[in-house]
């Protein structure tokens, strides 16, 4: 087997370039999951009647799916209901205007949603209920108190689960080609086609997802060892 | 000042609190002491809305609240004239000393941060932990933890400040400080009311003793008539090792 290491070194810049389509995947399924998480952890830890039992099925439902048939799901169905919603507020915009990338971007955030959640719950349970009375207990309402003692913790507790979700979320968007996003598997894949060289081509992206990750990782440290500063003490402490 | 009138409270099958009144005067040192089990510390828990009691009010500045109907403008007005230090610090600990007692100043109370500061650090500084206020209670020792409660607690200006076993959790090392300072806010004045097992404390900083028994005040008065001549035959058993025993005739 004979490897073509200029068609790599080539290809390097050509599927780099494509980054920033997978990040923004990252970006906004982020943003799409990082609230609604936040809310079905409020929910099942306030054990509030009817919706918590709503949130834990749904958390079976996509837990016990592989995220690939979210993918397809998604783009079978999706476009009807989006449809639908134009529809009713009398949007002038086609379904056929939409953008694939946002099917993606949905049917990532249904498994990123439930892992933050679950992370989330897993810090909100581990903050000592002495430290909301003590909240309470110096004047602070209910709001006040978990704004600005219980969560903050919880967050900080949660913080390398979230880490991993990402790092997850950023591997299932190579699974966007699958509706026709180009990013950087997809890109990989159309290069490696049209010269038939698909071995180069997934070297190549293996690279790129190793630094792409190790990055973010170095980021995700870099945060849990600022945001936790007052759970070790010594030496990050004064700052 | 503050009257604590007729509070109930059960647990399930359980009655803890079987009417408990008391009455708190400015400048007062109330020790509330008894076995375990007494029901000592759900009482200071009712009173501080952390429990919800089955019967009862608290009268503070002759204003009434109601102790079995908890409302959230109720339980945040008494909180703003009242404190609470804990027998587990219940530090806040994403903050720093400094920030745990400034939380209570400036989000609570709205004062500008500034001058919260000034009061935060003077509080601080009462506790003798002024070179302490930029660390976070894991890298202070469970003595300096309290000491910090006890700053927030001060730092509010409360009318009464409700310690419930601040000394429970430390080693017998530590106990000395926070007791110490304790003391000092005695001499200055501040309204306080103890639960705790210091029988010293109790004797030398009281104003008033409380002795409570499965979910009664059995007994009240002044320290040296309690630790010399109690009158209830219980108060006498559980504090048989302090009583001053006179074993000489004359």
């Amino acid at each position: 087997m004979n490897i073509d290491f200029d068609f790599i070194v080539r290809l390097f810049p050509d599927v780099f370039s494509y980054l920033p389509i997978t990040l923004k995947i990252v970006l906004y399924a982020l943003l799409v999951s990082f609230p609604v998480g936040v809310i079905m952890a409020l929910i099942n830890v306030k054990k509030i009647k009817g919706l918590s039992q709503i949130v834990r099925v749904y958390i079976s439902l996509i837990r016990g799916t592989p995220l690939i048939l979210h993918i397809y799901v998604i783009y079978t169905i999706g476009p009807f209901f989006i449809e639908k919603v134009f529809k009713t507020l009398h949007f002038k915009k086609s379904v056929y205007d939409v953008d694939n990338i946002v099917y993606a971007i949905i049917a990532l955030s249904l498994t990123t949603t439930v892992s933050i959640s679950e992370a989330i719950r897993a810090g909100l349970l581990s903050v000592d209920k002495g430290q909301e009375e003590a909240g309470y207990s110096v004047g602070l309402s209910k709001l006040q108190t978990f704004l600005r003692i219980v969560f903050p913790q919880a967050l900080v507790a949660a913080f390398p689960v979230i880490g991993n979700t990402i790092v997850e979320l950023i591997k299932g968007t190579s699974l966007s080609f699958l509706v026709s996003v180009t990013e950087i598997t997809g890109r990989a894949k159309i290069v490696g086609g049209v010269e038939l060289r698909y071995f180069e081509a997934y070297l190549t992206i293996f690279f790129v997802y190793i630094i792409l990750i190790g990055t973010v990782e170095l980021i995700i440290k870099a945060l849990e060892k600022r945001t936790g500063r007052y759970r070790y003490g010594g030496q990050y402490a004064k700052s | 000042m503050l009257k604590v009138n007729d509070v109930y409270k059960s647990f399930g099958n359980n009655e803890v609190l079987k009417g408990v009144s008391f009455n708190v005067e400015k400048g007062d040192v109330v020790v509330i002491l008894g076995p375990s089990g007494s029901g000592k510390t759900t009482l200071l828990r009712c009173i501080e809305f952390f429990e919800k009691a089955d019967k009862g009010n608290v009268v503070l500045s002759d204003k009434v609240y109601s102790l079995s109907e908890h409302t959230k403008k109720n339980a945040k007005e008494f909180r703003k004239h009242t404190a609470f230090v804990f027998q587990n610090y219940n530090l806040f600990n994403n903050k720093t000393a400094l920030g745990n007692v400034m939380e209570g100043l400036v989000t609570a109370r709205k004062i500008p941060k500034e001058e919260a500061k000034k009061i935060a650090i003077s509080a601080l500084e009462k506790v003798g932990l002024k070179d302490r206020i930029n660390y976070y209670p894991v890298q202070l020792s469970g003595g300096q933890q309290q000491r910090v409660g006890i700053a927030r607690a001060l730092a509010v200006n409360p009318d009464v400040i409700f310690f419930d076993e601040p000394t429970s959790a430390l080693d017998p090392e530590l106990v000395g400080e926070v007791l110490g300072t304790m003391k000092e806010l005695a001499k200055d004045g501040t309204t306080m009311v103890v639960v705790t097992h210091e029988m010293k404390f109790a004797k030398e900083v009281g104003t008033k003793i409380i002795f409570m028994d499965e979910g009664k005040i059995v007994e009240e008065g002044a320290p040296d008539d309690i630790f010399t001549i109690p009158k209830n035959e219980r108060t006498r058993q559980f504090l048989a090792r302090y009583i001053d025993n006179f074993d000489y005739v004359i």
